[in-house]
């Protein structure tokens, strides 16, 4: 009897969706083009990566737009401040108004012309100070938010005050300088709050300030509109606004430690490749869970400034090769999975769900893979390579080419990487971008079985 | 032999005394006539029939005849005098001579009577026999057949014995020997004359009679047996059993012929001869039993109306007792009833009953009665796998489903697969789909009731019935005289032979596994106390569940659910009906149920969403009927519904958090209505009511006046959370088989979704009921006995529907994140339409209805302040289903469906959410677009293999035949982007409702 309108229970329930597609074909459902492939004749936005997951006001923040396929002529960045929605999940975006008034002037970029490969916008602005203190969807009686079991363990005189009053303190804390901050350590001090609260709020309001940050934390809504052959490509992105870096960073000073208040930061990519592992028809393969296999990495990129990090798994023994090389061979008798590492082993501090206590926990990590064979006139796309990524895993199910047409298929690859935990209220995701190129390459032996035994189940020619 | 129904007759008496004809001529009985020579010896015949047994005879059955003359009233000769049915009056026979009596010569007995009767005293006192000595009938005589009379003169002297005997007519020498012996040692009465004892000359008939000699014939049951129906096994009373005697001559111990002896059990009570034919019925069980039946082969038939002739050969052998079970075959099986329409009397308007046996075989619903509803006039086509009721354009849960007057918690188990009662124990299903009466309540659309029926009180019957979804069975039987019990339950095994194959089927790796299931059980009691009452127990629950498991996704967290992988969903309830229904016989009647319910639902999505429901539900409903007078009965009912409510959820909201909550309520009404039927005239049925609900979940003010639409211009504030009701329904039946009808009335129902609107954190717990009107006007047309048609024009109107947020609600001044998560009660409704059923009634052969309905449903849109097409709005929805019986139980059926497409709205355009990594519809005007037109034909094939004690069905069911040559657009899918930008057209396409065969098999007895 509840309405479940949270967005990651439809991409769930989307996902599921995809799985099934094999069985919607039966009724007839065979769409162009698909998610995960970049189609050449037209503007795909692969997401946007800011220069830090989530941001303060005042916080001067650079945000890139990712594009593949067709090029981009121009990109049209807006913002609105008054973002709404409601528990329910009914949203709507008032006022989205050019970014140029918040923008860093001259920060505003388009990057394009490597065919599609690694395209993207870039612009940086400057989170107005007041976003939060206008925004709609924080009540005057904030503590609302809170579950009721919680509301009762706060102090009578702080839950009386006002949606204001709290702003202000916690902008005095925020923007405190170092004076102020030694004041504030002081429980009799008055400090910059104190047209707002006693002295004893000020220390009640303090030990639940983890908790009560993520009250005061809102969205703004940032939007790319790209163009592109007299076409135009809308992508927005729901930005999360919070003092939680800059109270971090002061209450560390009065020595709280910092894992007391939530905070997101992006992930990281450190290679991308694909794993050849010696066995056929395997649809899923983990290089740690599925140990008893033997593999090959070919490793298309890596992140060089990551150092050691980058340099991804370890071989091991013999069966376990890792090599940096853009061509794969195709062969029979094995699978082939594209992987990536984002394994950055960073805990974010987020709110726990069940106690609404600050606590560090490991983050999910998504993957979402895309892809692009280059164009062979005659061949359908589907006939040279497809991803099987519907769990939006590190490593992906590549189906091989089942055309021989040419012995060799370069491609492309992208991946978008975020994070994610439930529990936090508007808590950020914090997103990783990488992308590369390379080539399957059929073995004889492979295009002899397959001009013997095509593949009826995949796509021929067009 | 034991008795002797001995009847010795005396024929005829002769007198040859001379002057005994003046006698004659006073008195027509001689024995009263004055003897007139007293020894004068006179004479006299007498008939015997012979038998074993001698029985003498009395004074009165030694009668006197007239003899025979040409004139009867000539007084020279004597009248022979008929004595009951045999006449024996031989004036020729020669009589033996004696010196004493004077004899007949054969001459002229006139002359005779000329010469001596004038000097004999009259005879006064007739001779009877003291005495019956009987002859010897020997049995190579009577078994060849033999038999007739011996006619002898027997001369009785004046002391009564038996001077002599001469034979006057031969039958037999040894016969004729025989009788004269026996005679002989007869012994009479003398016969006075003139008061003294004078010798007379009889003439004696004995019989030898062949059925006297089996007149007591030993009754003996030696062939008995019992007529069944082929298959069902069910008896057939009263039914002719008839038995042919192949051979007349194989028993050579019979004691006479074998046409005597078959004349002779031919009157055994209970069987009787019709053209040489031995004929019995049998009882009310089936039964029946031949007595005494000769040594013979013999041919058993039974003529049967509807029943196929049998002929089975038999042979009957001495000292032992045949006993024999016949199947006879029906005609046909297609159907164990024929239900009548149009028989019971009808006071709604807008009610379709269905008969179960028939819509069972309708293509397209499995065998499934209860979803046949969506096939009649007013009910929308639901979208597959959903398990809608549309009834005239309302949701599903404004209308009803109820059990034998309760409320049920689930029609059908999900998706619409089948209906969790058992079609099998149904008795009825009737759908109101609109401007029903005011015994029903808390709802604004239609009215669904099925009615159970209680075990066969005669005999034992199962069944059994496997398909590819599930398998099933029913029992039934009596349990003493005035007990009947039926069981049945179900379980589906769709599920566990799909997890089979992925397990076993190397082929099969399918990336996500479904595991639905369901069952259901339905055991029934009924009690016939005595005329006047009658109860029942309905114990019924069901329960659906279904597992789809993906694995490897990445769900939610494990304080939601452990099972991240997979969406699970239960969904479970049992449930006690008690029913009781009396009647006075006269004026009173009440029927009175009470249901309680335990029902629990339990979800889990992908870790992410949990929730866990458990209610209990009491229900009361009690109905009085009062008849004040012949024309006018009154019906005084209330409704009760007691339901606490307990609720545990978690599910995540737009604010990325989870919310943790818990609810506990209780839910109900209690209504009370009264209710009038009154004929001023025959031909008129008015019937007018009026109903009072109070809800106890809400907090509101209900209305004093009944709403009709919604009052603006005065304070209908009644200060309770209740809302009263007013209802009219009129038939009048103009002329012979031509009815108009119309009805009126208001309704109203709790808001929906039940607990989910008036919840303190997402709903709005002021709301009021939803309301309703109805406006129905009909015309009903009995063409012919079978034919039948029912045209029906509707204008509905909803109001106060519960309206959930909407992004306008956002964007004002006072929006507020923590108060605006709420429903407003600002939704409108209108609906209107027409509806035609033809429908042609069970007859030999065929059965069917077209059903056609032209409709429009509309909803306000509070946004956009305009009325918009409801999401199941079907403008022309038309149905064709029929049915044929064929020879050799074969039946087809056919169903084809012509729908309006669904409206929907349009994708105008979409954008890319970065962060939640999904594309988003721009949609367009809300439902202004419609699907192409639903087409589809299904059909069905059913046979019957007929076996002596059960009967096996097979049949092939196949959904959207049409599936080859046209794709009816279900519902539209959407690409990853749902509008292509470059192409700029919407990037969707249809979804076909799938070909779907389906075969199943089932056996009863």
């Amino acid at each position: 009897m509840c309405g479940l309108s949270m967005s990651r229970i439809r991409r769930l329930c989307g996902r599921t969706l995809a799985i099934s597609i094999p069985f919607l074909m039966l009724c007839g459902v065979n769409f162009p083009t698909r998610y995960d492939r970049i189609e050449t004749d037209r503007v795909r936005s692969l997401g946007f990566v800011f220069s830090s997951a989530e941001a303060a006001p005042t916080d001067t923040v650079q945000v890139r737009s990712y594009y593949a396929g067709e090029e981009v002529d121009s990109v049209r960045w807006r913002v609105s401040l008054d973002y709404r929605f409601t528990l329910m999940g009914n949203d709507t975006a008032l006022a989205a108004v050019s970014l140029d008034t918040i923008a860093v002037p001259g920060s505003d970029t388009l990057k394009t012309g490597v065919g599609g490969f690694y395209d993207y916008a870039t612009v940086g602005f400057v989170v107005p100070r007041d976003v939060i203190r206008n925004a709609a969807i924080i009540p005057e009686d904030w503590h609302t938010l809170l579950p009721e079991e919680i509301q009762d363990s706060i102090p009578d005189q702080v839950r009386s005050l006002t949606k204001d009053d709290m702003i202000d303190f916690l902008e005095s804390v925020a923007f405190a300088d170092s004076a102020t901050l030694a004041a504030l350590a002081t429980p009799s001090s008055q400090g910059p709050g104190a047209g707002a609260v006693s002295g004893d709020s000020t220390f009640s309001i303090m030990a639940l300030t983890g908790m009560l940050a993520q009250l005061f934390t809102t969205e703004i809504i940032v939007y790319a509109d790209a163009f592109s052959g007299g076409y135009e490509y809308n992508t927005r992105f729901a930005y999360t606004i919070r003092y939680n870096r800059l109270l971090r960073e002061k209450l560390a000073v009065l020595g709280v430690a910092e894992n007391t208040i939530s905070y997101n930061i992006n992930p990281k990519v450190g290679w991308i490749g694909i794993y050849k592992v010696d066995k056929d028809s395997l649809f899923s393969f983990d290089p740690l869970e599925n140990t008893g296999y033997g593999y090959t990495l070919y490793r298309l990129y890596k992140d060089t400034t990551l150092g050691d990090w980058a340099s991804g798994p370890v071989g091991g023994d013999s069966t376990k090769v890792i090599l940096d090389a853009d061509t794969i061979p195709i062969d029979k008798g094995y699978s082939y999975f594209l992987a990536a590492d984002s394994a950055i082993e960073h805990l974010d501090t987020v709110i726990v769900a069940t106690t609404q206590k600050i606590d560090t926990s490991a983050e999910n990590l998504y993957y979402d893979w895309f892809y692009q064979p280059e164009p062979v006139p005659g061949v359908h796309p589907d006939s040279i390579m497809i991803l099987n990524n519907a769990n939006r895993a590190s490593t992906a199910y590549i189906f091989p080419p089942v055309n021989d047409t040419q012995s060799s298929y370069p491609f492309s690859v992208w991946l978008m990487a975020y994070d994610q935990s439930l529990g936090d209220r508007l808590r950020p995701n914090g997103f990783a971008y990488a992308a590369a190129r390379g080539v399957l390459k059929m073995t004889e032996e492979y295009r002899r079985a397959l001009k013997k035994s095509p593949a009826p189940g995949l796509s021929q020619p067009e | 032999m034991t008795k002797h129904p001995l009847t010795v007759i005396f024929q005829s008496l002769l007198l040859l005394a001379v002057g005994f004809s003046q006698a004659a001529q006073d008195s027509a009985q001689v024995s009263s006539a004055p003897a007139q020579q007293a020894d004068a010896p006179r004479a006299l015949e007498l008939t015997e029939e012979t038998t074993d047994d001698t029985v003498l005879p009395g004074d009165d059955e030694i009668m006197v005849v007239d003899p025979p003359g040409e004139d009867s009233d000539d007084a020279d000769t004597l009248p022979a005098l008929e004595l009951e049915e045999e006449v024996v009056a031989d004036s020729s026979s020669t009589l033996p001579t004696d010196e004493d009596i004077v004899l007949t010569d054969g001459g002229d007995p006139k002359a005779a009577s000329d010469t001596v009767v004038d000097s004999l005293p009259p005879i006064e006192t007739m001779p009877t026999v003291l005495e019956f000595v009987e002859a010897e009938y020997p049995a190579e005589l009577h078994r060849k057949g033999i038999e007739g009379t011996v006619l002898l003169d027997v001369l009785v002297s004046d002391s009564g014995t038996v001077d002599s005997v001469a034979v006057v007519r031969s039958l037999h020498p040894v016969l004729d020997s025989s009788a004269a012996d026996a005679l002989r040692r007869f012994s009479f009465s003398p016969a006075i004359a003139g008061g003294e004892p004078v010798p007379v000359l009889l003439q004696y008939e004995y019989r030898f009679s062949l059925i006297e000699v089996v007149e007591e014939l030993e009754k003996y049951v030696n062939f008995e047996g019992r007529l069944l129906e082929r298959g069902t096994r069910k008896p057939i009373a009263d039914a002719m059993v008839v038995i042919n005697f192949v051979d007349t001559v194989s028993d050579t111990s019979l004691p006479v012929p074998f046409s005597t002896y078959r004349e002779r059990i031919g009157r055994f009570e209970e069987q009787y001869l019709e053209e040489d034919r031995l004929v019995t019925l049998t009882d009310s069980l089936g039964y029946f039993r031949f007595y005494s039946l000769p040594t013979c082969t013999i041919e058993v038939t039974a003529p049967l109306p509807g029943y196929e002739q049998f002929l089975e050969q038999e042979a009957i052998t001495s000292g032992e007792k045949l006993q024999a079970t016949y199947f006879v075959q029906r005609v046909s099986y297609s159907d164990y009833e024929i239900v009548v329409y149009g028989k019971t009397e009808k006071k709604e308007v807008s009610r379709h009953q269905l008969s179960i046996n028939e819509v069972k075989k309708i293509p397209g619903f499995g065998g499934d009665a209860v979803k046949v509803v969506q096939a009649l006039p007013g009910v929308a086509r639901p979208t597959f796998g959903s398990g809608q009721v549309i009834v005239r354009g309302a949701r599903t849960w404004d209308s009803e489903f109820l059990l034998d007057g309760v409320t049920i918690p689930q029609l059908y188990h999900f998706g619409g697969v089948k209906s969790t009662y058992n079609s099998d124990a149904l008795s009825s299903v009737d759908l109101y789909p609109g401007g029903f009466g005011t015994r029903y309540g808390n709802a604004i659309g239609g009215v669904v009731e099925i009615t159970g029926r209680a075990g066969d009180s005669e005999r034992y019957h199962g069944k059994a019935d496997a398909s590819f979804l599930d398998a099933s069975f029913l029992a039934e039987g009596p349990v003493g005289s005035k007990v009947s019990v039926l069981a049945s339950a179900r379980r589906s095994y769709v599920g566990d032979l799909l997890a089979f194959a992925v397990d076993n089927i190397p082929m099969i790796d399918l990336p996500i596994t479904v595991a639905p299931f369901y069952w259901d059980y339905v055991l029934r009691t009924d009690a016939d106390f005595n005329d006047n009452h009658d109860a029942f127990l309905t114990l019924f629950g069901a329960k659906d569940g279904l597992e789809l498991i993906v694995p490897g996704i990445r769900g939610g967290s494990p304080i939601v659910d452990d099972a991240v992988d997979r969406i699970k969903q239960e969904i479970m309830f049992n449930m006690a009906l008690i029913g009781w229904n009396w009647d006075s016989g006269d004026r009173f009647s009440n029927l009175l149920r009470y249901a309680v319910t335990r029902a629990h639902t339990a979800s889990s999505i992908f870790g992410i969403a949990r929730w866990n429901a458990d209610m209990w539900m009491h229900q009361v409903r009690d109905e009085l009927g009062v008849g004040l007078h012949p024309a006018l009965e009154l019906k005084l009912g209330a409704d009760m519904q007691f339901i606490p409510y307990e609720q545990e959820s978690v599910f995540p909201v737009r604010s990325n958090e989870f919310l943790f909550d818990t609810l506990e309520a209780t839910y109900g009404l209690v209504g009370g209505y009264l209710n009038g039927e009154w004929k001023p005239i025959e031909q008129l049925l008015i019937m007018p009511g009026i109903r009072y609900d109070y809800y106890l979940e809400l907090d509101h003010n209900g209305g004093v006046v009944p709403e009709f639409w919604e009052y603006h211009s005065f304070d209908n504030d009644g200060g309770i959370s209740a809302e009263p009701s007013a209802r009219l329904t009129t038939r009048w039946e103009i002329i012979e088989g031509h009815t108009a009808k119309f009805s009126v009335g208001n309704y109203n129902q709790t808001p929906q979704p039940q607990g989910l609107s008036t919840h303190e954190t997402f709903g709005n717990p002021n709301l009021p009921t939803t309301k309703a009107a109805h406006y129905v006007g009909g015309y009903e047309w009995q063409i012919t006995d079978l034919l039948f048609t029912d045209v029906q024009l509707y204008w509905n109107r909803q109001w106060d529907i519960p309206e959930f947020e909407t992004e306008t609600d956002l964007t004002g001044e006072d929006f507020s994140f923590s108060e605006t998560q709420r429903f407003y009660p600002e939704g409108r409704g209108r609906m209107r339409g027409l509806e035609l059923l033809i429908r042609h009634d069970q007859g030999e052969r065929f059965f069917g209805w077209l059903a056609y309905t032209l409709a429009r449903s509309e909803r306000y849109d509070r946004a956009k302040d305009r009325f918009v097409l409801f999401g199941q709005d079907q403008t022309h929805n038309l149905q064709l289903v029929g049915s044929w019986r064929l020879p050799e139980d074969w039946e087809a059926g056919c169903r084809v469906r012509f729908v309006s497409g669904n409206p929907y709205t349009p994708i105008i355009g979409s954008y890319f959410d970065a962060r939640n990594r999904a594309y988003v519809g721009v949609p367009g005007k809300e439902n202004s677009a419609r699907n192409d037109p639903f087409f589809q034909v299904d059909a069905r094939i059913d046979k019957k293999f007929i076996f002596d004690r059960f009967i096996m069905s097979l049949y092939v069911d196949i959904q959207n035949l049409s599936w080859f040559f046209y794709k009816s657009p279900e519902f539209l899918i959407s690409n990853y982007n749902p509008y292509d930008i470059k192409e700029q057209q919407e990037d969707r396409q249809p979804i076909a409702y799938p070909f779907v065969p389906s075969v199943g098999v089932s056996a009863e007895f």
